[in-house]
């Protein structure tokens, strides 16, 4: 059996990466290489294939592109008439997101698990808001004590189309949730950023809010930058896996009833046992049965 | 302690080898003992290349660097690149070089899940259909027991060997669980160091073990978001025991899972009147 049957292929890595490049700072291409595009009609540049993406970019001066100064970007055009060698560039020098952990960005993303989840951090991706404790204080509270009123509906609704703010933009890129701004920030800011992965803003405690205004979410990001036929491998089904799986829960771990006896198994799973601990393991019963 | 009932027909070998106990269990149709001869050879031979506690194993001798990966054999070569290419798939978290104190390769995990799959693979090519391979608390199954039933597999209980946390019903797929009760703390989280908390016991469903392993290992890593983690894996699925004894698993798990194991034997929604109350009453705790 070749090994590479044996990996499922998955479209997951490309596609991370795609959207992480395209949620970085300064990814658009600008001046003659964004009119280059234009021209070639691709002008989405972060949905081309990176080898092609790369292709474009004149990597280093060469003598060809120090013949021609309007080619590349402008800072690389002061950098070729300073003789200075461009310095590598993040999607340059190899795959960055192999160095975090943390590469779910524009999925829904469960750090905490549902019933571990402090009252302070955020809701989460949990659009049914029926499993486990909605929080009370901390930060949900103060997006609520906002008090979005009539006056800023409008405000409100038109922040439906927007990209997220440039801190979010960078939260999403390193993986992390959008969250408020300490700094402040107008109110108004808030509804568009509150936590990835549910639409609609549900988590939140009842009564102080009764906002359901469509946020801009990954999802919206996701669309801008994939191609239809990568967006279409990422749809997750509705309310997405992550909140899914808050539904398959035991509260108890039975330790009674379900002795392996009654249970009628053929074999069992469990932690590595050395050649001396399986001679007390339930396999060894099992399969001394057979014998 | 009664296994299954008699009067099933089983050709069963057991054989202590890479550092545990590997049990091969066919069901008719059987298959000739050459076979089952050349699959306990092929764990031999695999051990003999993979043990880290042989100084003369392929492994050792790259890790001392008397080898180079180059001049290594093609199986050596091929789970070092695979175990390469599931740090990536698993965020850095199944870290071949990184899960060891010592900071040494050690591909030995996905090597033994590996072993298995290839296993299988050697049985069914020599006429089984229907077949358990296990590997110290990791399995692969193919086909069916017996005609019109699944492979029933429990869960261990973490805190009680004899007992099981929960029952999957199973054609043909792998299962590996990542644990600390019976090695202690031995896997480590490569980003911090530390051993994972959150989690008492974690087992992965999926078409290899090779990669079930591997997932396990990363998602136990990663502590109870681990779970979700390998419901996101097409194809994979996990049913986790928390350190506050809760039971959570994922879609595909609940597809498998046995709501009720004292009831009935394979024949999940038709369960078999009476008899939950009768087990329940007769055991001793």
């Amino acid at each position: 059996m070749s090994l590479d049957a044996a990996l499922p292929v998955t479209p997951l890595l490309h596609t991370e990466s795609a959207v992480r490049r395209s949620l970085g700072k300064n990814r658009r291409p600008k001046g003659s290489r964004r009119r280059a595009l234009v021209a070639s009609g691709l002008s989405r540049l972060s949905s081309l294939p990176p080898t092609i993406r790369d292709g474009l970019r004149p990597l280093r001066p060469t003598a060809d592109s120090a013949a021609a100064p309007r080619v590349g970007r402008s800072c690389d055009r002061r950098r070729r008439a300073a003789g200075r060698e461009r310095r590598p560039h993040r999607a340059d020098v190899g795959s960055s997101w192999r160095t975090g952990p943390a590469v779910d960005a524009g999925w829904p993303v469960d750090r905490s698990g549902p019933a571990r989840r402090a009252p302070g951090r955020l809701p989460g991706a949990d659009p049914a808001g029926a499993d486990g404790p909605q929080p009370v204080a901390g930060r949900g509270v103060r997006h609520g004590s906002a008090g979005l009123g009539p006056p800023l509906a409008g405000v409100r609704d038109g922040l439906a189309d927007r990209r997220p703010r440039r801190a979010d933009r960078r939260r999403l890129r390193d993986g992390r949730r959008p969250g408020r701004d300490r700094g402040g920030g107008h109110a108004a800011d808030h509804v568009s950023v509150r936590a990835v992965g549910d639409r609609r803003l549900r988590a939140v405690p009842a009564g102080r809010r009764d906002v359901t205004a469509r946020r801009a979410s990954t999802a919206d990001l996701r669309d801008l930058v994939l191609p239809p036929p990568v967006r279409a491998a990422l749809e997750l089904p509705s309310g997405g896996r992550s909140s899914q799986i808050s539904r398959f829960v035991e509260p108890i771990l039975r330790s009674e009833a379900l002795q392996a006896q009654s249970a009628n198994i053929d074999g069992v799973s469990g932690a590595t046992y050395t050649s001396t601990a399986y001679a007390q393991s339930l396999q060894s019963a099992l399969d001394s049965a057979g014998i | 302690m009664p296994g299954r009932p008699d009067g099933v027909a089983r050709q069963v070998r057991v054989e202590p080898v890479m550092g545990t106990t590997v049990s091969i269990d066919v069901r008719p149709p059987f298959v000739g003992a050459a076979a089952i001869e050349a699959a306990v050879a092929w764990f031999h031979a695999v051990d003999e290349k993979f043990s880290m506690y042989r100084p003369d194993s392929e492994l050792s001798r790259i890790a001392d660097g008397s080898l180079a990966l180059e001049d290594a054999s093609r199986d050596v070569r091929t789970i070092v690149s695979l175990s390469d290419s599931l740090r990536d798939r698993t965020e850095g978290y199944f870290d071949a070089g990184r899960h060891r104190d010592d900071g040494r390769l050690d591909p030995t995990g996905v090597a033994k899940g590996w072993a298995v799959d290839e296993a299988v693979t050697i049985l069914r090519m020599a006429g089984a259909r229907n077949l358990q391979v296990g590997a110290g608390g990791d399995l692969v199954m193919a086909g069916e027991p017996e005609p019109g039933r699944r492979w029933r597999i429990g869960i261990r209980h973490p805190e009680r060997a004899d007992r099981v946390a929960a029952v999957l019903e199973i054609t043909s797929l792998a299962v590996a669980t990542s644990a600390t009760y019976e090695r202690g703390a031995h896997i480590r989280d490569p980003w911090t160091g530390r051993p994972p908390t959150g989690l008492q016991s974690l087992t992965v469903v999926g078409p290899t073990l090779a990669m079930a392993d591997a997932f396990a290992t990363a998602a136990f890593a990663m502590g109870e978001r681990g779970i979700p983690w390998v419901g996101r894996q097409p194809g994979f699925g996990a049913l986790g025991i928390t350190s506050d004894d809760r039971v959570v698993w994922t879609p595909l798990v609940d597809e498998l899972r046995i709501p009720d194991p004292t009831v009935g034997t394979g024949t999940r929604g038709r369960p078999t009147a009476g008899s939950a109350l009768t087990s329940l009453s007769g055991d001793e705790r």
